[in-house]
């Protein structure tokens, strides 16, 4: 069956090309106590994400320091110690 | 003028007034509302951080507007604790000074109450007025409001250690809250954009980290430390504003966007311009399209009606604090008892009132020295025989009783000015200790009253 053979590996490189796609902004990664951070590009800044979930944050105007409601009150060096302290905030409560 | 004191000096009797009017706020509703008064400001300071509409950036920090926007909202705060005592001011916390002579005093039962303690997570504060239990400070109980919760619990929730020295590895901040000499080189930054920043953080973030648990969400008001910490953060920035007269005093570089500008207007006040997320709209008190608030309204604090108590020219913090009242009445006395144990008769001490009148307001303190103060009832005695249970015994291991008590901290106070008693004639004072073993000795107790 030469026909059905073509139509699987068809099918087997459209895959690839999806999986692609879906890693290509992410700009660094790292796991930390158990989470999935991630970096991603954007079109006009950085986004970092928790486990695929977006966490907000913003730049001080004066500084350039990050910082977030999600875990206020710190002004972080980076996006991924933004996310660092959401993941330990939500794992003391 | 009104004067904001330092939190370390001020009298038993300015802390019943001060706490009995965030009480009382915490269970004032506006009309139709189901959130207190207190709750609205908690919501606002958490609605300011999500906005859409003409701001889209976090309107009170990370920007120049930290500044300007609390002091509007402390303004507002304190205009609000006014309407409950006209004698109330908010103090400051003044944890400049790096020394926990100015930090621990506030952690007491009769104060600002104490680190926490309990709770599953044993972050729970668990006596004094913010105690989620009812108790002798705050017959209502402190519970956080449903929809303002950062993490699950009614209670108010604080760090379980106040010695968090060695949970900050941040060699500029190396003292348990503060250091004075960092205060200082904040203090010298040569312009705003420089020293705003310096301020937001470290100091003025580390403080709410160290207080932990409600302090470190954006619904930090929650905890009512907020307020003498903001009024301290304030006090920084009106002394950084008069030694540096000669410079442009706000945002001279033009950062931050929409809403930190000198003539932007700051959300809530600002005509419906911007927009909070919707679960947090609905818990907002409502504000006329006509109040309006711009950074350049709020540069001077003195035009606003308060001073620090130690800037140059402002007034007798005595005078101002305490403002003599129409029909106030003051008597004391320092009978020096011993209590004697086990004695239900226990000793009583008078206090005679020449002046007629009938009560408007009362605030009884007591100092009395005891090894086991739940051993204890106290109880005052008005001239017409009516009688107001102050403290009832109960299972209390710690020592001495030394407090104000009045009608927001006992419903027999309460009932006393509801029904407008007499005041002329004898009060009596009557201290009993019911249980063995422990004894004690009443100092002095004093009266202040108001008539009409």
């Amino acid at each position: 069956m030469p026909g059905k053979k073509k139509t699987a590996k068809k099918r087997a490189t459209k895959k690839k090309v999806t999986a692609k796609k879906a890693t290509v902004n992410v700009v660094r990664s790292l796991t930390y106590r158990g989470s999935k951070i991630e970096v991603v590009a954007k079109a006009v800044a950085n986004e970092v994400q928790v486990d695929g979930k977006a966490v907000v944050t913003s730049r001080d105007a004066d500084t350039g320091a990050y910082i977030s409601r999600e875990a206020p009150y710190i002004h972080y060096g980076s996006l991924e110690e933004v996310a660092q302290a959401v993941i330990d905030a939500k794992q003391e409560e | 003028m009104n004067v904001r004191k330092n939190a370390a000096s001020l009298s038993t009797l300015e802390w019943e007034r001060l706490l009995g009017a965030i009480i009382t706020l915490k269970h004032t509703f506006a009309a139709g509302s189901t959130v207190s008064v207190y709750d609205q400001f908690v919501a606002i300071h958490m609605g300011v951080t999500a906005l859409t509409g003409a701001q889209t950036v976090d309107g009170a920090h990370g920007g120049p507007a930290f500044l300007p926007w609390h002091r509007e909202y402390l303004k507002r705060m304190e205009q609000a604790l006014q309407s409950v005592d006209p004698r109330v001011s908010i103090p400051y916390w003044n944890w400049g000074l790096g020394g926990d002579a100015e930090t621990v005093p506030l952690f007491q039962d009769a104060r600002m109450g104490p680190m926490g303690s309990g709770g599953a997570n044993g972050n729970q504060v668990m006596s004094g007025y913010f105690a989620q239990a009812p108790n002798a400070f705050n017959p209502l109980g402190w519970t956080i409001h449903t929809a303002l919760r950062p993490f699950p619990g009614a209670a108010l929730q604080r760090n379980s250690s106040l010695d968090t020295s060695t949970a900050w590895p941040d060699p500029n901040w190396p003292g348990p809250w503060s250091s004075a000499t960092a205060i200082t080189t904040i203090l010298a930054q040569p312009t705003f954009n420089l020293f705003r920043p310096a301020l937001e953080w470290p100091p003025h973030g580390i403080v709410h980290v160290r207080m932990g648990r409600h302090m470190t969400a954006m619904t930090s008001p929650n905890d009512p430390i907020f307020f003498l910490h903001h009024a301290q953060v304030d006090r920084l920035w009106a002394r950084w504003q008069q030694t540096h007269p000669g410079s442009v005093n706000y945002n001279p570089l033009g950062t931050g966007g929409t809403g930190h500008q000198l003539m932007d207007d700051i959300w809530p006040w600002d005509a419906g311009a911007s927009q909070t997320t919707a679960a947090v709209g609905t818990l907002l008190p409502s504000y006329p399209s006509t109040d309006t608030v711009k950074p350049v309204d709020v540069l001077d604090h003195r035009a606003l009606g308060y001073c620090y108590d130690d800037e140059p020219n402002c007034p007798c913090p005595d005078a101002a604090v305490i403002p003599p009242q129409p029909g106030a009445i003051h008597g004391e006395a320092a009978p020096g008892l011993d209590i004697p144990d086990n004695v239900p008769q226990g000793v009583v001490s008078n206090i005679q009132i020449a002046q007629a009148g009938s009560l408007a307001d009362i605030t009884v303190g007591v100092d009395i020295t005891h090894t086991y103060r739940g051993d204890l009832r106290v109880t005052l005695v008005a001239p017409s025989g009516v009688t107001a249970e102050l403290q009832s015994p109960m299972n209390d291991p710690t020592p001495n009783l030394q407090r104000t008590f009045g009608p927001v901290s006992s419903p027999d106070l309460a009932n006393f000015v509801q029904g407008q008693i007499s005041i002329q004639g004898q009060w009596t004072l009557h201290v009993s200790d019911n249980f063995s073993r422990d004894v004690g000795r009443l100092n002095s107790w004093s009266l202040d009253l108001s008539a009409s």
